[in-house]
């Protein structure tokens, strides 16, 4: 009964299941290249996000809502993150714990602190660092590279258009990753286009939940991210540095969002 | 894309103003056989009843004297009898104390409203019967018109910026007012300008409405006049009365020495200080798919609701929501008895299809309504900080500088009530 009387045709649910389109083109590639196994990781994830999803909803007396796609997200992004020659558990563990420690703890969608995904995997790689190095993607061979790069690329930008992923994040960086590569001497192009760094830019960094509100906010937080990504991937060699160093700004965001306020009009 | 967001501005998917001007004339409504004339239709104290039950009234007659500076007049909108002065129902404030007049369908003028010469008038005497009018702002909030052209404490006026945009869908008025009383337009700046001392006066309008602005600067070069210069904006929200709407127009970052008047206001300014006509009528966008016919009405205040459904012929279907001002700051009205006031500016009946109520979800922090808030404030930040009880933080967040305009809930995805948190929150401050 309070004005507005009309409200902008967005919404939460469609904005979820549009990410989950956007990842689809990824996750096919990687099963037409690794079939059953990629399937499998990829299947066994989702449906224990799902299913974990359904008990914490059970269990807190809320609405079970499994329709808004939360879980499907978790889940997929979970799965990415995993070797395929992982055993059956390994997916499971990480699906389960994306969910119920990486979400529902803090009380669920909008409340979390850390991206969920990101943070299973550190999880699984600190308890069993065998059985959860590597990813999902199938970078090593030549031609799945040329077809993934463009259609991570392709479902980054669909994102930004559909104002799911706000710009700044991932153009900063992106760039940001490139500099320090190249200040390194490495082959910058090549750090940038194993994939890895790409699924990082447009799908783990721009988690709403876990970036700050502001646009200052949002920039301060990628530049930081990928130097500290970048800093541990490169110098210390760690393959999921840049994992870390999300997850370490992650924890910075409510700072960022108490003294990194815009300007107001006329001050 | 379904959201349209530009720096503190959004663009609107449709304006629907074929809906409005679909009988594209100002027609002049019948006037109504009894009116409620509330006498609190201003910002400031609510105007005193100088009228006793059975008093005669003619058309323009002193109702409600203003309550010291800060207030305005009321006067009748009918010619008849006092039937009684009681509480009503108000549109804005629920109920009010108002004066019922019964018409007797003659519709007297009051002897003083007449024709006079204006160029022998000071200062003074254009204030005075700018207050004896009691033209105030003719949209919500009402601010009492004398106390703008001359604010208390002398601040000087340099800039005068007439207010032509209407950027919310449905609202047509202002774009009427100027392509219909150009010239009643172009004497009233002068009157302002005069009043005032402005140098500059600059007509704002929509973009859509470039039609209108060329009317007024062919009226404007007709009476060999050139002292108004206009600018169009871009057909977006919030215009209008906000910093923000200061600086597209000037650039400038402040209020001070800036007045902003409506244009329906100025037109008002004009006829009360040339005819001594008091505001006693308005015009009113009626309109909403749900009318049988949609009409721009010069009606008199007072009128119930239901009599200026009636001159529309009616509804086609039961409305979803029957809204008075504009969609995003209107209000809704339950009471059809409740009377047409001078912030009346249009009556929507909206049809039950775009009236969803739709599931309220968590925030997720998605940063819409930090680029949407023309004031540059962090509404989620606030509005989290009410919900949580968090009174103290608000004012941190600059909260004191909302406007109210309505842009954070109208792009929010989880469909929050931004809007009335933020008004939690200015209220704490």
């Amino acid at each position: 009964m309070t004005p507005p009387f009309i409200r902008a045709n967005v919404s939460l649910v469609n904005m979820t299941w549009k990410i989950v389109f956007a990842l689809f083109p990824v996750a096919g590639i990687c099963i037409y290249v690794f079939g059953l196994k990629a399937l499998t990781v990829l299947a066994l994830s989702v449906f224990s996000a799902v299913f974990a999803e359904a008990v914490w909803h059970r269990a807190a007396k809320k609405k079970i809502r499994l329709q808004d796609g939360n879980a499907v997200l978790t889940g997929l992004l979970v799965a990415f993150l995993l070797p395929r020659s992982a055993p059956w558990w390994i997916p499971v563990l990480g699906g389960v714990f994306a969910v119920s420690v990486g979400r529902e703890i803090f009380g669920g969608t909008g409340h979390y602190v850390f991206q969920p995904a990101l943070l299973a995997k550190i999880f699984l790689l600190a308890f069993l660092p065998q059985e959860a190095a590597g990813w999902l993607l199938p970078m090593q061979i030549r031609w799945a590279a040329f077809l993934l790069n463009p259609a991570i690329l392709a479902a980054g930008f669909f994102l930004i258009q559909s104002r799911i992923v706000p710009p700044r994040l991932p153009y900063y960086y992106l760039a940001v990753i490139l500099a320090v590569s190249l200040a390194l001497g490495r082959d910058a192009l090549g750090d940038i286009l194993t994939g890895r760094t790409l699924m990082m830019a447009f799908f783990y960094l721009p988690d709403f939940s876990c970036v700050p509100v502001t646009e200052k906010g949002r920039v301060y937080f990628s530049i930081l991210s990928a130097l500290l990504g970048a800093t541990l991937r490169f110098l210390c060699n760690l393959p999921d540095g840049e994992a870390y160093g999300i997850l370490f700004m992650n924890t910075l965001t409510p700072l960022f969002d108490r003294y990194l306020r815009p300007r107001f009009l006329g001050e | 894309m379904g959201l349209k967001i530009i720096k503190g501005k959004i663009v609107f998917p449709s304006l629907k103003r074929e809906v409005s001007l679909s009988n594209p004339k100002i027609q002049k409504a019948k006037p109504p056989h009894f009116c409620v004339i509330p006498m609190a239709q201003h910002q400031g104290h609510p105007a005193l009843p100088v009228v006793k039950q059975g008093d005669a009234v003619c058309v323009g007659t002193l109702i409600g004297k203003p309550d010291g500076n800060f207030s305005a007049a009321v006067h009748s909108s009918v010619s008849g009898t006092v039937k009684n002065i009681g509480l009503y129902p108000h549109p804005f404030l629920g109920e009010a104390l108002a004066v019922e007049i019964e018409s007797d369908e003659k519709d007297t003028l009051a002897p003083e409203i007449r024709r006079r010469d204006i160029d022998p008038l000071s200062r003074e005497e254009i204030l005075q019967s700018i207050r004896n009018a009691g033209v105030v702002e003719l949209s919500e909030p009402c601010v009492p018109t004398h106390l703008k052209l001359a604010p208390p404490g002398h601040k000087k006026i340099h800039t005068v910026i007439l207010n032509g945009t209407e950027c919310e869908p449905y609202l047509v008025a202002d774009y009427l007012v100027m392509m219909e009383k150009a010239h009643e337009l172009a004497e009233g700046a002068k009157l302002v300008k005069r009043v005032t001392g402005a140098e500059h006066v600059i007509l704002a309008a929509g973009e859509n409405s470039l039609e209108a602005i060329e009317t007024v600067n062919s009226k404007l070069f007709s009476l060999g006049e050139n002292f108004i210069q206009s600018t169009a904006l871009p057909a977006n929200y919030p215009q209008g009365e906000s910093r923000r709407f200061i600086k597209d127009v000037l650039f400038l970052e402040t209020e001070s020495g800036i007045l902003v008047l409506n244009v329906a206001t100025v037109v008002a300014i004009y006829e009360a200080v040339k005819m001594a006509k008091p505001l006693y009528e308005r015009l009113v966008t009626v309109t909403g798919e749900c009318l049988a016919q949609p009409k721009n009405l010069i009606v008199r205040i007072g009128t119930p609701l239901q009599e200026v459904i009636r001159q529309c012929n009616g509804f086609l279907r039961k409305p979803g929501r029957l809204v008075m001002g504009g969609l995003m700051r209107g209000v809704h009205q339950e009471n059809m008895n409740a009377p047409v006031v001078k912030g009346t500016t249009a009556l929507i009946a909206l049809p039950p299809e775009d009236v969803r109520e739709e599931e309220v979800m968590p925030c997720t922090r998605c940063g819409y309504c930090v680029e949407a808030c023309p004031e540059n404030l962090v509404p989620s930040m606030i509005t989290l900080a009410v919900e949580a009880g968090r009174l103290d933080l608000p004012k941190e967040f600059g909260a004191e500088n909302c406007t109210l305009c309505g842009n954070c809930s109208y792009v929010c995805p989880s469909k929050r009530p931004m809007t009335e948190l933020m008004s939690r929150a200015r209220c704490s401050v």
